[in-house]
């Protein structure tokens, strides 16, 4: 398969091979190389594609067109047959096909095998329309060919062009390097590394040819079908064919895209293996079920085979080791591999052992995919843990199977009807630390539940083993938000705040606090209600701090939220009536009439030398008396009355008192 | 890929080694008979056209190669046609003249070693000769060659029953059966054989491995089935003869 990538590589990358001359400009994204071989002054163009049903190729030489019409190859299988002639063999070979029409329409779709046959056939690339011979060309001239893929409906329609610049010189078929040889499985290896492939005017190899001598008569060529060249990789071939212990010269030739070969390389001596094991089974196959690869293959055909040998290689290495102990008997070919995991990619081959214990070359592989459907045993003594930070560790036993990828550890708290799985990836050890949600811990009071399970290669979950932990709630809760505390029109204090981000709290306790009073309960709060709370006992003008304390479960008092009034009356007290003033030895004693008021503080008087005078304030603090004694008056002087309440609300002024002298 | 390895088969009989060419006495081989004169023009005729057989073979396959290709001369194929006929008629003529022919055929074989028509008709005239123990010695020796050649290990096995080796025999033609499973002729032997040994289980159980083997092989399926019913198991090849031709679905 790695020679049809390469037939493929050559035929239809831009520049895979090139023309004689000197390098053209690159190519547009829609160009493709010409491949291009020069041999007896023709010029043999090898467009990089073979042109779908209804498309053929115009070929121009320096802008003259050379096809009259489209190079569109056979128009049917048996135009295609006539064509391609002694090659339909090889071309059915190609396409694994055994029939010409199966054939004509396997290329006919393109892709790599028509890639191999262009390269193996100059007579199938002609019948396919993918190549062009030019007998005109004029020897040792340089020509701009062009190769432009059409519509036959449209000729005028582009759809790729290849282009080359060639000069008419005969191309070259380089002579290869001499090969490396050792004996494997009783067979010669043969094994070269081609130069990286270059795509210039000296690099026209696509394929070689291994020749064989013995050590004295003349070389024969050992493959009908050429080996072909991979692109920078090393090619290969064995010779099954080679006598044991016979000395052998092999010696490669090289081909072009025409089929010709260069002058043989160098050649290099080889001793086949003296001993060689019976060959190998002709088919492999395996047939999977649950936790078993059935391989079975052909009875091996040599009488001197007494058993056979199963080798195994796992998730595609292609390093083989035998995994029968014993020699599968010979007449029961077929071996159950019971140590397989789900899901592995195994290969087997087989390797038929004769009577001297001689085992002789391996088969094909096998490949397959092994099924597992069992689920693996349950862990067991699942532990938990709690650890400072309110982080929980769980550790369990490991279970036994041998399939095992690791653990799932899942967790559910209360009222959860379905558990979380924590652990993208199934675990290798038997220690997880649950350190809750993206790392921030668990809540501390919750109950929490955890279940780990085993997980295989097959991604079968086992049942799984159960641990529960109640967390300690030792974390106060967070103080609450947004506290507002504010005089509701003078009867009461409002105190509203939102609920504290800690999900635990089971109240919030509300106090009013005074300088040098213990703290007064207002009120507690659940979270079923809302959190507004009236203060009505609230001493009215007094600076008060209203808390708001988060009470969790456990009883944990929380960070607490402060503001701070001064609750006020906002209704005045009424005005004092009947005041008096009355002025006895230089002193002037002001009366007036109790008021009535609930929360009446004082009084305050003023005085004025004029009715609508400025008012003098006589007394700084209220007084709780009827009567003020004014020394400082005159008999002119006129006195006025407020009232005070607790919460500095004055009242108008009384009625205005004019002086009354007195006689002693 | 099956017509890659005969290929590759005829090349390597057509170009034989010297080892499988020195012929050690055998069995029932009389070493230095003379060939009855009157066979003379047969052979002469039969030397030429082996003489030509060989060099169409050489065309067909250069030596010194000048292509990749194998050679499209439609004249050398068809020297090799005529020349491969005229080789048969020849063969044909010595098988049918008894023990005289059967001498005619090794001193024919020492001579042209590496043609493979001549070996197998060697065989054919140690059969024809009732020698079943000199016909296993040359299949033996031809063998190693060419491991997968079913008419080798046919014939590896009626020689094997006409000395009373009976696994051996059912083992080559189980052998041979597994390598073309379609080949009706392999089939039929393969079936009396067990069917003699009274172990049609146990073609059974290949049967069913075999179509792991070969799961398009209609004939596989089929040969199951008809086992299946020698067996008494009805229900068996009900099942896989609705499975086969789709109608269980």
């Amino acid at each position: 398969m790695r020679s049809l990538a390469f037939a493929a590589f050559v035929l239809a990358v831009p520049g895979a091979l090139v023309a004689q001359g000197p390098p053209t400009a690159a190519p547009s994204a829609e160009s493709v190389r010409l491949a291009v071989v020069v041999h007896q002054g023709r010029v043999h163009l090898y467009p990089g594609r073979v042109p779908a049903d209804g498309e053929g190729w115009i070929i121009t030489r320096d802008g003259v067109r050379l096809t009259r019409a489209p190079l569109a190859g056979a128009q049917g299988p048996a135009e295609f047959t006539a064509l391609v002639g002694p090659d339909l063999a090889l071309v059915q070979q190609v396409t694994g096909t055994d029939n010409s029409v199966a054939a004509y329409r396997r290329l006919r779709s393109g892709g790599s095998a028509a890639g191999i046959a262009q390269v193996l056939s100059p007579r199938t690339a002609a019948a396919l329309g993918a190549l062009f011979v030019d007998s005109a060309a004029t020897a040792g001239a340089t020509h701009a060919y062009e190769a432009m893929l059409v519509r036959l409906s449209r000729p005028d329609s582009a759809l790729r062009r290849a282009r080359a610049t060639v000069r008419v010189v005969p191309t070259v078929v380089p002579v290869p390097a001499a090969p490396t040889g050792r004996g494997v499985d009783g067979a010669v290896s043969l094994a070269w590394t081609p130069p990286r492939f270059t795509g210039a005017v000296d690099d026209p190899v696509v394929a070689y040819v291994v020749e064989r001598a013995d050590s004295t008569g003349a070389f024969a060529r050992l493959n009908e079908l050429p080996v072909m060249r991979l692109a920078d990789q090393p090619s290969g071939y064995r010779d099954d064919r080679a006598q044991p212990g016979a000395l052998y010269r092999y010696r490669l030739r090289a081909a072009d895209l025409l089929g010709r070969l260069s002058p043989p390389g160098p050649a290099v001596p080889v001793r086949a293996p003296s001993t060689r094991g019976p060959l190998p089974p002709s088919a492999v196959a395996a047939e999977v079920s649950d936790g078993r690869v059935r391989v079975v293959w052909t009875v091996a055909p040599e009488p001197r085979t007494v058993g056979y040998h199963v080798e195994r290689s796992v998730a595609g290495d292609s390093t083989f080791r035998r995994a029968t102990r014993a020699l599968v008997p010979v007449d029961a070919p077929e071996w159950t591999d019971t140590l397989v995991r789900g899901r592995e990619v195994y290969a087997y081959r087989v390797r038929a052992v004769d009577a001297a214990g001689l085992a002789g070359m391996p088969s094909n592989p096998t490949t397959t995919r092994a099924l597992d459907l069992r689920p693996p045993t349950a862990p067991t003594q699942l532990v938990a843990t709690l650890l400072p930070g309110h982080r929980v560790r769980l550790a369990w036993r490991a279970v036994p199977d041998r399939d095992v990828r690791g653990y799932e550890v899942r967790r559910a708290e209360q009222g959860d009807t379905v558990f979380a799985r924590l652990t993208g990836i199934p675990l290798g050890g038997t220690v997880y630390v649950d350190s809750g949600y993206e790392g921030n811990t668990l809540e501390p009071g919750r109950r929490y539940v955890w279940r780990v399970v085993a997980v295989d290669s097959s991604a079968n979950v086992s049942s799984a083993a159960e641990a529960a932990l109640q967390l300690v709630d030792d974390e106060a809760p967070e103080a609450p938000r947004s506290l507002l505390v504010r005089n509701h029109l003078g009867r009461h204090v409002e105190v509203t705040f939102t609920a504290s981000p800690s999900i635990d709290v089971a109240r919030y306790v509300v106090e009013r606090r005074v300088d040098g009073a213990a703290p007064v309960v207002v009120a507690t709060v659940t979270d079923g209600r809302g959190f507004v709370v009236r203060d009505t006992t609230a001493t009215k003008g007094r600076l008060a701090r209203w808390a708001v304390v988060p009470v969790d479960s456990a009883g944990n008092r929380g960070a607490v939220i402060v503001d701070t009034l001064t609750f006020r009356d906002v209704t005045r007290p009424p005005a004092p009536r009947r005041v008096t003033a009355v002025r006895v030895a230089g002193a002037t004693t002001v009366k007036w009439e109790r008021v009535v008021s609930r929360d009446l503080r004082g009084y305050v008087v003023y005085r004025a030398e004029r009715t609508d005078g400025p008012r003098t304030r006589l007394t700084a603090a209220p007084v709780t008396a009827l009567e003020f004694v004014d020394r400082a008056g005159s008999a002119t002087s006129r006195y006025v009355v407020r009232a005070v309440d607790a919460s500095g609300n004055e009242s108008d002024e009384s009625p205005v008192a004019v002086t009354v002298e007195r006689r002693p | 890929m099956r017509a890659l390895v005969a290929l590759a088969l005829a090349t390597v009989l057509a170009v034989g080694p010297a080892d499988a060419q020195a012929a050690a006495p055998r069995a029932g081989q009389a070493v230095g008979a003379a060939v009855d004169p009157a066979l003379a023009p047969t052979m002469a005729a039969l030397r030429e056209a082996l003489d030509a057989l060989v060099r169409a073979d050489r065309a067909l396959m250069p030596a010194e190669g000048t292509s990749t290709l194998r050679g499209a001369d439609e004249a050398a194929l068809d020297r090799r046609a005529r020349a491969r006929a005229r080789v048969l008629a020849g063969l044909d003529t010595l098988l049918a003249e008894g023990a005289r022919g059967r001498t005619a055929l090794r001193a024919l074989a020492a001579d042209w070693p590496g043609v493979d028509l001549v070996r197998r008709a060697e065989v054919r005239a140690a059969f024809l000769a009732g020698d079943a123990p000199d016909a296993l010695v040359l299949v033996d020796r031809l063998a190693p060659l060419a491991p997968r050649d079913t008419q080798y290990l046919r014939w590896r096995a009626d020689a094997l029953d006409a000395l009373g080796r009976r696994d051996e025999a059912l083992r080559s033609r189980q052998a041979r059966f597994e390598l073309v499973p379609e080949e009706e002729d392999g089939w039929r032997a393969l079936l009396r054989a067990h069917e003699a040994a009274g172990t049609l289980p146990r073609l059974r159980e290949s049967l069913g491995r075999l179509r792991l083997l070969y799961p398009d092989s209609r004939a596989v399926r089929e040969h199951e089935i008809e086992v299946l019913h020698r067996l008494g198991r009805r229900d068996e090849a009900a099942r896989l003869a609705a499975d086969t031709t789709g109608a269980h679905q």
